[in-house]
């Protein structure tokens, strides 16, 4: 049983007929180029972009569910945030309680010790770096406890370290009843970490299915235009352009 | 933090009720003024100083508040509630009066009124404008309409049927709320109570917005609805406060950031102290005002202002330093 099923989503130029199945517990991987519509789609799954076509939250159309009710199941954390104001860290956090209407105070700790900003918890957040801020943010979705974290590349402009724990974070969040629906960039990222793959090209599905099945060198010439050479025998698999 | 806040506001309205030019005992007037007993401390404080004091507090909780609203709204310290085009919409709405002469029937409130109307046809031409905004468009959208009842404001100046009706024109667009009476209130009061509770009701959505739109939609909240909801209650705040005051510059504008520290930073939190806050100083301005010398009164808006325009330059300069 999917938590989330897409059928012949359309939107504008930007997506057409894709369909997916999201499984609970499951990492799944959107890749593909710029403009390829992965923001597009996770948009429209975040109740943020008018689409056609249907989307499926357990056997509920999102389209008919009331804005709260969508939020307290499934968050959004967009590719680049930033807070106007210079909030605590804690106030952030406990932003991700909105859709809630209450500020745990139990529940916006633990999401500040999952992702390591306790230290931080007083402090300002446009105090802190960009990384550390990355981790504010994603501690602000935890805090919500949705059953699906939309994240749209939450690994650009990270450093390696901060990449690993962030990935390691969704990794641990995608559980059970619990799944994460990530758009990244990185292929060997990608590979390394999704349980799963869907590769748009142009706002159509190119390919879908596991990361061996997906990212292979025809599907990435195809869609990418550059030649990769791909291992999956290693214990960590990788993707190599060539030219 | 609201009820020390409070405790102020009473105390300042209170020294509010001594300052005058006659000596009287405020609190035996005040309570002859109830009772309907016709001494002549019960005139001075029911019919000078009560209004004029209420005027006050009421027009600076409106100014303060709106700001407080607009700039959270606009994810923008440094918005201004004249933004949305309603201060010039007021003030055109109230010199129509005093040059076509208006709504006589409303008497001494006419210019309020018609300020209302104005400030409610400039927000909605304001809004058509804008469209489906983004805020980017309110703020433009905002200084169009500005600019094009800033201008109409100007022919009725140039047209003044003579020069007495000129300089009551102008005096009166400076701002004040001395020689006002209770009937203001009727316009300013249901107006701060409508606008606020509008306001008030949309302080998640302020608080979400603190991330940016994509993340307050995304958490449940209707921004398109709740931005509309925002600007239509300040824009009630402060036309009304023109309407019935004309323009009391730079409060709306710096009582956020006065109030901001006291609730660190969080724009949900700040409506009641930044309306708080704006009364105190609204009233202590014109505590200030009726302490001057004798002679040509200096006006409460002119005031603000000379104080407003170097603390807005230096928060400028502040917000400069941020970004480099």
């Amino acid at each position: 049983m999917a938590v989330i099923r897409i059928e012949q989503l359309q939107l504008d130029s930007r997506l057409a007929g894709v369909s997916l199945n999201l499984k609970p517990g499951e990492l799944f991987g959107v890749i593909g180029p710029n403009g390829s519509g992965k923001s597009s789609l996770l948009e429209c799954i975040a109740g943020l972009q008018r689409y056609t076509g249907d989307i499926h939250l357990d056997e509920h159309n999102l389209a008919h569910m009331p804005g709260q009710a969508r939020a307290r199941r499934i968050a959004l954390l967009p590719q680049r945030c930033q807070s106007a104001w210079a909030l605590k860290v804690a106030d952030v956090i406990a932003l991700g309680r909105l859709p809630w209407g209450d500020e745990d105070a139990d529940i916006i700790a633990r999401a500040a010790r999952q992702t390591g900003v306790f230290e931080w918890f007083d402090a300002r957040v446009d105090h802190l770096s960009g990384g550390e801020q990355a981790r504010v943010w994603l501690a602000r979705v935890l805090a919500g406890r949705p059953e699906v974290i939309l994240a749209d590349e939450p690994l650009a402009s990270l450093d390696l370290h901060y990449q690993q724990r962030v990935l390691e974070l969704l990794r641990d969040y995608a559980r059970a009843e619990r799944s994460v629906l990530l758009s990244i960039h990185d292929l060997t990222l990608a590979a390394q970490w999704c349980d799963r793959l869907v590769l748009l090209d142009s706002g159509r599905v190119h390919a879908i299915g596991t990361p061996e099945t997906v990212l292979t060198p025809d599907n990435i010439r195809h869609v990418y235009d550059v030649e990769v050479e791909v291992d999956f025998s290693a214990s960590r698999p990788s993707v190599r352009v060539l030219r | 933090m609201n009820p020390a806040l409070t405790l102020l506001l009473l105390l300042t309205a209170l020294v509010s009720l001594h300052v005058g030019s006659t000596d009287i005992a405020v609190l035996d007037g005040l309570w002859q003024w109830l009772n309907g007993t016709d001494s002549a401390a019960a005139i001075v404080i029911g019919e000078i100083r009560l209004p004029r004091t209420l005027l006050a507090l009421t027009v600076g909780a409106a100014l303060g508040m709106s700001g407080a609203a607009l700039q959270g709204l606009l994810r923008n310290p440094l918005a201004d509630p004249g933004l949305t085009g309603a201060s010039q919409g007021a003030a055109l709405g109230a010199a129509s009066v005093f040059y076509f002469g208006l709504f006589p029937a409303a008497g001494a409130a006419a210019p309020a009124l018609a300020g209302l109307i104005g400030a409610g046809i400039a927000m909605s031409l304001m809004l058509l404008l804008a469209g489906p905004s983004r805020q980017a468009m309110v703020i433009m959208a905002g200084l169009a309409i500005s600019t094009l009842t800033g201008s109409l404001l100007a022919a009725v100046l140039n047209f003044a049927p003579n020069p007495f009706a000129l300089s009551e024109l102008v005096f009166w667009l400076l701002g004040s709320v001395s020689e006002r009476g209770l009937d203001h209130l009727w316009i300013l009061g249901p107006a701060l109570l409508i606008g606020g509770g509008l306001i008030w009701s949309q302080r998640r959505l302020l608080l979400g917005l603190s991330l940016g739109e994509q993340v307050a939609q995304s958490m449940g909240l209707s921004y398109t609805r709740g931005s509309r909801l925002i600007i239509l209650g300040a824009a009630l705040l402060v036309g009304a406060s023109v309407a019935v005051a004309g323009a009391i510059g730079f409060v709306g504008l710096l009582v956020p950031h006065l109030v901001r520290p006291l609730v660190k930073n969080r724009p949900d939190r700040i409506l009641i102290p930044a309306a708080l806050v704006g009364a105190i100083l609204v009233c202590v301005a014109d505590i200030v005002v009726r302490w001057m010398p004798p002679g040509r009164e200096l006006k409460l808006g002119v005031l603000t202002s000379l104080i407003g325009a170097p603390l807005f330059i230096w928060l400028v300069w502040q917000e400069r330093k941020r970004w480099l």
